[in-house]
């Protein structure tokens, strides 16, 4: 029964300083779930996902991913960081961006980036729409195109997990929902865990919902009907939320 | 008149410049790309630290000095990687404490110590054939574990997050740029003396840094720009009959400063 559950949170807790930026939190995600994350700034959803793969390490409570400790399994991550340029001025072209996806760990020395490597980051960046790009300087790209490259580099490791921390954030509508169409298709045999603030877009697509504000409250597909997500369409995101604000959604949780 | 005298002499400085300038295109462009050229500048400083040492204790200068740069480089190491946020306040007081230890214990030394200025300045006429098998030696480990290594290196540069994830030991690599940087910074110690070794190691990335499409390119042009301002800088110190080390560093400057204004100009009029 637990062979089919990838992400296992327990009573995980964070501070980055005093504050405790996420407390008692668990969250089980299963197999070929597509998961939003949603809840107000610095309500710890980075910190989470940055958690699930290993980059920070929580204070109390365990991680298991694909039952194992998240250090252990990284070459079976994808993760698109928030932040779309980590060293703007730094000379590197596109394509060799998206190659060092194809690094996946331990792959022993001198190894050099095989046919196939070379033939999936092709296919990768044709698919992102940056085959035409691919010998420009990284610093000479807008942040739209800079978000997509961060995209491709997850999408060529070809993990089993997707950790997105919003990959749309500066992209347009119609790379927006191309992306969700990919991620779909992808769904079919991965899981995808996305931090976003639209919503209504995503609502087509995600097939469960978790709420982060210090907790997580884990919405799962059945939880979850295509009503409760609808009405999210006639009011701003951050109303997503829990208990006094009138414009609620979702279940109020128990306690 | 001098100069045939010194042939032969002249020839094991340009081989030792020559062998100079890779290990310095090398170590200036990841310590630009990485942004720790106030990281290198305090390895420089507290080396300084090494000369008293040397001087004190009466042990042979090369490996005090570069003992002191790669301790001191490991301590800045392990700040980066722990408080990150706190590590350039503590590149300042270490920079300042190794000096410092430098200074104190020359005092102490009884007699006269004129060569000291050499070791800050740097002094060319202390080269000797031993140097060269030195600064080779470096330079081949330096060129095997680029070649070897350079995926990862690039990727720790780029986006250490990234490169964690890829399974990357990224600390490791940290480590090892700056004891590469510790070792290149005593190799210079000769040319240039430890104040001005700075200089060497960022100005040519800076230069080429916005024009090269990677980071390979990068260690090449690199390693040629800094061949030639160490070629024009010793003939101009000749010619002029002043001190090697800031004659390099000024046609290094000089280059940046000429080059910079070429570029705006035709930006403005291109």
């Amino acid at each position: 029964m637990t062979n089919n559950i990838v992400l296992e949170l327990e009573n995980v807790r964070f501070a980055y300083s005093r504050t405790p930026v996420l407390e008692n939190v668990c969250l089980c995600v299963p197999e070929r779930d597509f998961l939003a994350l949603l809840g107000p700034n610095g309500g710890g959803k980075t910190t989470l996902l940055k958690i699930c793969i290993g980059l920070l390490k929580p204070e109390a409570g365990s991680v298991k991913l694909f039952g194992k400790d998240p250090q252990s399994v990284r070459h079976l991550v994808g993760y698109v960081p928030q932040e779309t340029n980590p060293n703007a001025f730094f000379p590197i072209r596109v394509i060799d961006v998206v190659l060092m996806g194809r690094i996946n760990g331990r792959r022993g020395i001198l190894k050099r980036y095989s046919d196939v490597d070379h033939e999936v980051v092709k296919e990768t960046l044709k698919c992102m729409g940056l085959w035409e790009l691919r010998n420009k300087r990284i610093s000479d790209l807008s942040g739209g195109h800079r978000q997509r490259v961060m995209i491709a580099r997850a999408l060529a490791a070809q993990p089993k997990i997707f950790f997105m921390d919003e990959p749309t954030a500066s992209v347009d509508r119609v790379f927006q929902t191309e992306l969700y169409e990919l991620l779909k298709e992808l769904n079919r045999e991965k899981t995808v865990i996305v931090v976003s603030h639209d919503l209504n877009v995503l609502s087509s697509y995600v097939k469960s919902v978790a709420c982060v504000n210090r907790k997580v409250y884990y919405h799962s597909a059945a939880e979850l009907t295509q009503e409760m997500i609808e009405e999210a369409y006639h009011c701003p995101v951050e109303l997503v939320t829990h208990g006094r604000i009138p414009h609620r959604v979702l279940q109020e949780h128990e306690r | 008149m001098a100069e045939f005298i010194d042939i032969s002499y002249l020839k094991l400085v340009v081989a030792a410049a020559f062998l100079a300038s890779i290990a310095c295109g090398i170590v200036g462009t990841l310590v630009v790309v990485n942004r720790m050229v106030f990281l290198a500048g305090g390895i420089a400083h507290a080396a300084y630290g090494g000369v008293g040492i040397s001087f004190y204790f009466g042990l042979p200068m090369f490996p005090s000095v570069l003992g002191i740069a790669a301790v001191s480089s490991g301590v800045l190491g392990f700040t980066g990687i722990r408080a990150r946020y706190r590590s350039d306040a503590i590149i300042g007081a270490i920079w300042a404490t190794g000096m410092s230890i430098g200074v104190i214990l020359i005092n102490m030394t009884p007699g006269y110590h004129g060569d000291v200025m050499s070791y800050l300045f740097g002094s060319v006429i202390t080269i000797l054939p031993s140097d060269l098998l030195i600064i080779g030696l470096l330079d081949l480990i330096l060129i095997l574990w680029i070649t070897i290594f350079y995926r990862e290196i690039l990727a720790v540069s780029y986006d250490p997050e990234f490169a964690t994830i890829a399974g990357i030991h990224v600390s490791t690599f940290y480590y090892s740029m700056l004891f590469f940087c510790a070792g290149t910074i005593v190799v210079l110690m000769r040319f240039v003396g430890l104040i001005l070794v700075i200089a060497l190691l960022s100005i040519p990335p800076c230069m080429v840094e916005p024009i090269v499409p990677s980071l390979g390119r990068m260690f090449f042009v690199c390693t040629f720009l800094n061949f030639c301002f160490f070629i024009a800088g010793l003939l101009t110190s000749l010619w002029f009959n002043f001190q090697a080390g800031p004659t390099i560093i000024l046609v290094a400057s000089g280059t940046f400063i000429l080059a910079e204004l070429v570029r705006r100009i035709s930006k403005n009029y291109g």
